[in-house]
């Protein structure tokens, strides 16, 4: 027996400024009027003083590679043709971080300067980012 | 006011149990943590269940839970995340004076999923991570090369791991996946996603377990000393994730040692879904003098060694049971402790493969 099972979320005031903002091809991180603390993505409140967020800056698009994997399967565990690098980046004075993946003829390394590669269709997902690539 | 464990039960790990649902899986563990206690369905208070309804895909466990169990018309609640949680919570309620006795249980269906990475997909943020549509092999594996890189650990650690927990596994009768394997076949399987390979990874598999908590120390065979627990701190996004880290274990383990003296364990069991996981715990714990990679290559976790790690077997060796693998990891140190080998232990249990939270406890048989 199959049951299929829809659902539609909203994004939320924070996240969608944070799509929003890939729509346009920018990064956009929240900022703490009270503690200054910025975070991406973006929150509807402070994490470390839990205060309302009221403030949305754009960001340098210049992150580092904090972790990589270069990944011989899909998610229905099926060969991937070809190999698909994954990084976790984090950009500097910034909290947070992006999962994405990489342009595949970067030879990653931990700590390797990146920057996204926007598409030019975008629609507001995090799929305009076509990829990090080196810097 | 003191908790013990008054009995145990559990149906072996297997790939499959082939024609018995998790009702019947769950009233063969019943029975015998029943008779293990020496009481029947009438002396219970109360039932605690561990559940993860993405991976059931049937209904709030609770609803479906008494029955089987011997908890008809008594209290009975569902506590999420791995069963240790549940387990933690069951000696909350005894702690509140209201119970005396309070059944805890955990199963595991892994064979009715049929597209596991993808239902763990969906528990990730829906417009950050899964649109991307990562396999959670591939988020593991951040994990293990962040760990790698900040411990000085090789991948050959990991097949150590895996090695030393089948090997273990052989000794265990409700173990799955014991082997008599080596470091070069583990390092033959096919890589999954660098640096993880297929033989680095637990098994999932079908499992039940049962564990009656009570506060008569007449009833009592090992004794909780002490628990903890860290929720509340994993990003659905992982943007606020610590790769390579398993900070939640030593937030629980710090909260349990508030409660008890103890600062040192005769053996450890840590649910390690990845080989990675098992030392990533370890380096988070601290309970060793020399780095983990350096203890572990020099025996310290083997069987024999200083502080044994996963003597049954651990996941790898008996295979994951998904959100049971904390009751899992408590019936085999019950057991474990009962053989009168060792005196105290310490377990700990992420809530998932990816997860920064997990729970610890502690036990002894220092009745």
């Amino acid at each position: 027996m199959s049951i299929e099972s829809f659902y539609e979320y909203p994004a939320g005031v924070a996240l969608s400024r944070f799509l929003e903002g890939l729509r346009l091809g920018r990064l956009i991180a929240s900022k703490c009027s009270a503690c200054n603390h910025m975070i991406i993505p973006p929150r509807a409140y402070c994490l470390k003083c839990y205060r309302p967020i009221k403030e949305y800056q754009i960001i340098g698009e210049e992150g580092r590679i904090v972790t990589y994997t270069r990944s011989l399967i899909n998610i229905e565990g099926k060969p991937a043709n070809p190999p698909v690098t994954w990084v976790f980046v984090k950009f500097e004075g910034v909290d947070g971080g992006l999962l994405h993946v990489l342009d595949s003829t970067i030879n990653p390394q931990i700590g390797m300067r990146v920057r996204p590669v926007f598409r030019e269709q975008r629609i507001g997902s995090i799929l305009d980012i076509k990829w990090f690539t080196a810097v | 006011m003191d908790i013990w464990i008054a009995g145990v039960g559990e149906i072996p790990c297997k790939p499959s149990y082939d024609g018995m649902d998790f009702r019947e899986m769950l009233y063969n563990a019943a029975v015998k943590a029943y008779f293990d206690a020496g009481i029947t369905p009438a002396d219970v208070d109360g039932v605690v269940s561990s559940g993860m309804d993405f991976y059931e895909g049937v209904s709030i466990t609770d609803s479906y839970t008494p029955d089987q169990v011997g908890g008809r018309l008594k209290f009975n609640t569902l506590v999420s995340n791995d069963a240790l949680n549940a387990f933690i919570h069951g000696c909350m309620l005894l702690k509140t004076g209201h119970f005396r006795t309070i059944l805890v249980t955990a199963y595991a269906r892994a064979s009715n999923i049929l597209n596991y990475p993808e239902i763990v997909l969906n528990s990730f943020d829906p417009y950050v991570i899964r649109p991307l549509t990562p396999h959670l092999y591939t988020v593991a594996a951040l994990d293990a090369r962040a760990f790698l890189i900040n411990s000085g650990c090789e991948v050959r650690d990991l097949s150590l791991v895996v090695v030393k927990n089948k090997r273990n596994a052989l000794r265990n009768p409700s173990a799955a996946f014991a082997e008599n394997t080596s470091v070069e076949e583990v390092e033959s399987t096919e890589v999954v996603s660098e640096p993880l390979r297929r033989g680095h990874v637990a098994v999932p598999c079908d499992y039940a377990a049962v564990i009656l908590l009570t506060t008569e120390k007449g009833l009592g065979k090992v004794r909780v000393e002490a628990f903890g627990y860290a929720v509340g701190s994993h990003s659905l996004d992982f943007s606020l994730k610590a790769w390579g880290q398993s900070r939640w274990a030593r937030a629980a383990i710090d909260m349990a040692f508030k409660q008890t003296r103890r600062r040192r364990f005769d053996f450890l069991e840590i649910s390690e879904p990845f080989a990675h996981s098992e030392l990533m715990v370890l380096d988070a714990l601290g309970l060793v003098r020399e780095s983990v990679c350096k203890t572990l290559r020099d025996g310290g976790f083997n069987i024999d060694g200083h502080l044994p790690v996963n003597p049954s077997g651990g996941c790898i060796g008996m295979g994951y049971p998904l959100n049971a693998a904390g009751l899992q990891r408590l019936v085999q140190s019950v057991n474990l402790l009962r053989t009168g080998r060792w005196e105290s232990c310490l377990v700990a249990s992420p809530d998932g493969e990816v997860v920064d939270g997990g729970a610890a406890v502690m036990l002894s048989v220092e009745v």
